[in-house]
């Protein structure tokens, strides 16, 4: 190996490195704006430890997803997105009327998890990549899981049942449609 | 560029091939060789380093060649930095062992440069002194060090006609 080839090599390693830098930087950035859009559903009626660690892997699975690149950080960013409206509904309608958090939420079928659910189906199944493989899949349902988790966390196991059965009822029929139109 | 920008790490290897032949020439036709090297180093750190944010619209080569222009304009901005400041804070060495034949040497150097600097116009000379002295006189920066190039390649080529041989 010649020295300008031990200089090429050196060089191209640094190159690497800064390319992952950069990937890096560019993740914790997007991690800490995701982190940044679920806090209020954190704050406004949901301050646990278990709430905290939601908004935390919500962060890093937007975070990861970015690192990685292509399918996963595509999966992530359909599943930020779609996650954000069961995330942010409890906080909306508390930030509303503060009583109807806790009755919504607690008594009977909580409606708002429901609807979140409905709202992240139709729009995961509008936005999402039809003829992606599992990367992005996993990717898109791990992080619209923590970010639905956080929404719905304070209704329990009901909130969870609700917020699947929400994202089942909205997310096929807009499937159905979207394969109908093309 | 486009694939890099997405994550696709099988790009890298591709994209370092074409780039650093290119950055390299472009940094040795605009600077001189030995900051022509480091300059295209650090513009291609710097293109690898933002090539997740490189938007795939935009045209790749156009986009590179910016920062690697603006990667030279850093560099020479640079080097006249140094250049100014060596000027300012190296104190003049005095040989204590000069011989008399290199005091005359010296001597016959001055008096050539007197004259060089009497044959330019004295706004020319006025700058090249206050320059030499560490003085600023009250001037904006870049407008000086602008007189000071000015004046110094005026000083050159009247030096040229002059002294040819050195």
């Amino acid at each position: 190996m010649t020295i300008s080839e031990i200089a090429e090599t050196n060089l191209r390693l640094a190159a690497r490195r800064s390319y992952e830098l950069g990937r890096l930087q560019g993740a914790l950035l997007r991690g800490a704006v995701a982190a940044l859009f679920a806090l209020p559903g954190f704050l406004v009626c949901n301050q646990t430890p278990l709430a905290g660690v939601f908004v935390a892997g919500f962060a890093l699975a937007v975070a990861a997803g970015r690192m990685r690149g292509q399918a996963y950080e595509e999966g992530t960013k359909a599943g930020a997105i779609a996650g954000v409206v069961p995330c942010l509904i409890p906080a909306l309608i508390q930030s509303l009327d503060p009583s109807l958090c806790d009755a919504a939420m607690r008594g009977g079928i909580p409606w708002p998890c429901v609807l979140g659910g409905l709202g992240a189906g139709v729009l995961l199944a509008l936005r999402g990549s039809t003829s992606a493989g599992l990367p992005y899949w996993a990717s898109a349902f791990g992080t619209l899981g923590f970010a639905a988790a956080l929404g719905c966390l304070p209704a329990g196991a009901m909130g969870f049942a609700s917020l699947v059965a929400g994202f089942v009822a909205g997310g096929i029929p807009a499937l159905v449609a979207r394969r109908a139109s093309g | 560029m486009t694939a890099l920008s997405r994550g696709d790490r099988g790009a890298f290897d591709p994209a370092f091939r074409r780039l650093w032949p290119l950055l390299r020439g472009f940094a040795r036709r605009v600077l001189p060789e030995h900051d022509a090297d480091d300059a295209a180093q650090e513009a291609l750190l710097r293109i690898f380093h933002r090539a997740s944010e490189f938007d795939s619209s935009r045209d790749a080569l156009a986009w590179a060649l910016g920062i690697a222009a603006w990667q030279a304009r850093t560099q020479r901005t640079r080097r006249r930095r140094r250049r100014e400041d060596a000027g300012e804070t190296i104190p003049e060495r005095v040989d204590p062992a000069a011989s008399p034949e290199d005091l005359a040497s010296a001597r016959e150097l001055s008096a050539a440069l007197d004259r060089a600097l009497a044959e330019l116009p004295s706004r020319d000379a006025e700058t090249l002194l206050a320059y030499a002295r560490g003085e600023r006189p009250d001037l904006p920066g870049p407008t000086f060090r602008k007189r000071v190039e000015r004046a110094l390649s005026r000083l050159r080529s009247v030096w040229r006609i002059r002294h040819d041989h050195f």
